[in-house]
């Protein structure tokens, strides 16, 4: 099966994916599980060689984008807090730290779903407001 | 398999929300739409936070002027290309079952964005000459 994270192929019965340590399985145990014992893939071609000299590069979700959706749409201290947790995942990643990288992956997605949460509840409470407006006026 | 689906049926959800976000703004002016909320941020310090004129510079984009988006926020502009690389990778995990690759962006890149991110809100409020072309 192909890694619905990063894409890389794995075996049917793999856990894990062994390009990126995703979750291809539901599994109720979380994150410490051994890491099938796969040999890595061959480097690719846009990856940068000198982190991580194993498999994975990029591999546990940081999240960056979504902070920087939150930074530039709304929200500006949630999107603070979601670049730390970024730069946290990558720098525990580059640092060999992988537990601790998917702890900080794991708040990473944690504030980018409360800082989306936040961006459409004040959408809508605008829209509200605007539609009370609108029926008062008439 | 389950997950798979599960999967490709949230990347399609984010490209049809990007793509609808996009069609919003290009057909409605935030300088002049009443659709648009306020930022929170400006309305409660008078201050251009690092987001202000996000939407507008999307707006002269979508048009077709990056110059005028350029004005606007020219943070936003630069880290489009980002954001742009996510949407296509998960609109191909939609279409073909398989996203883009990802890649990896060194830790210290990350916190000097930060700090780029964070001095560019403070200098945009700064009312002298030069800096006041970053403000929106």
């Amino acid at each position: 099966m192909y890694c619905p994270n990063c894409g890389a192929e794995n075996s049917e019965d793999a856990t894990y994916c062994a390009n990126c340590g995703h979750e291809l399985r539901r599994t109720e145990t979380p994150g410490m599980d051994v890491p099938p014992q796969q040999p890595p893939p061959p480097p690719q071609p846009g990856a940068q060689p000198s982190y991580a000299p194993q498999s994975s590069q990029a591999e546990v979700p940081n999240y960056l984008v979504q902070a920087i959706l939150t930074t530039v749409f709304c929200c500006l201290p949630l999107g603070i807090v979601s670049i730390v947790y970024a730069a946290q995942v990558n720098g525990k990643v580059a640092a060999g730290d992988h537990a601790g990288a998917l702890e900080s992956s794991r708040n990473a997605k944690r504030w980018a779903w409360i800082s989306f949460g936040t961006g459409i509840v004040l959408i809508v409470g605008y829209l509200i407001l605007l539609l009370v407006g609108v029926i008062a006026q008439s | 398999m389950d997950h798979i689906r599960r999967e490709r049926l949230i990347a399609t959800a984010v490209v049809a929300l990007a793509a609808g976000s996009v069609g919003v703004v290009y057909l409605l002016d935030p300088s002049t739409s009443d659709l648009y909320p306020p930022c929170p941020f400006l309305a409660l310090t008078g201050l251009y936070c690092p987001g202000c004129g996000t939407l507008r510079a999307l707006h002269q984009l979508a048009l077709g002027y990056p110059v005028a988006a350029l004005d606007l926020n020219p943070l936003m502009v630069l880290l489009l290309p980002f954001v742009a690389y996510f949407l296509v990778s998960h609109a191909m995990l939609a279409v073909t079952g398989r996203p883009l690759r990802r890649f990896f962006v060194r830790p210290g890149l990350i916190w000097a964005l930060l700090g780029v991110v964070l001095l560019f809100g403070v200098l945009r409020n700064v009312p002298a000459y030069p800096l006041v072309l970053l403000a929106p």
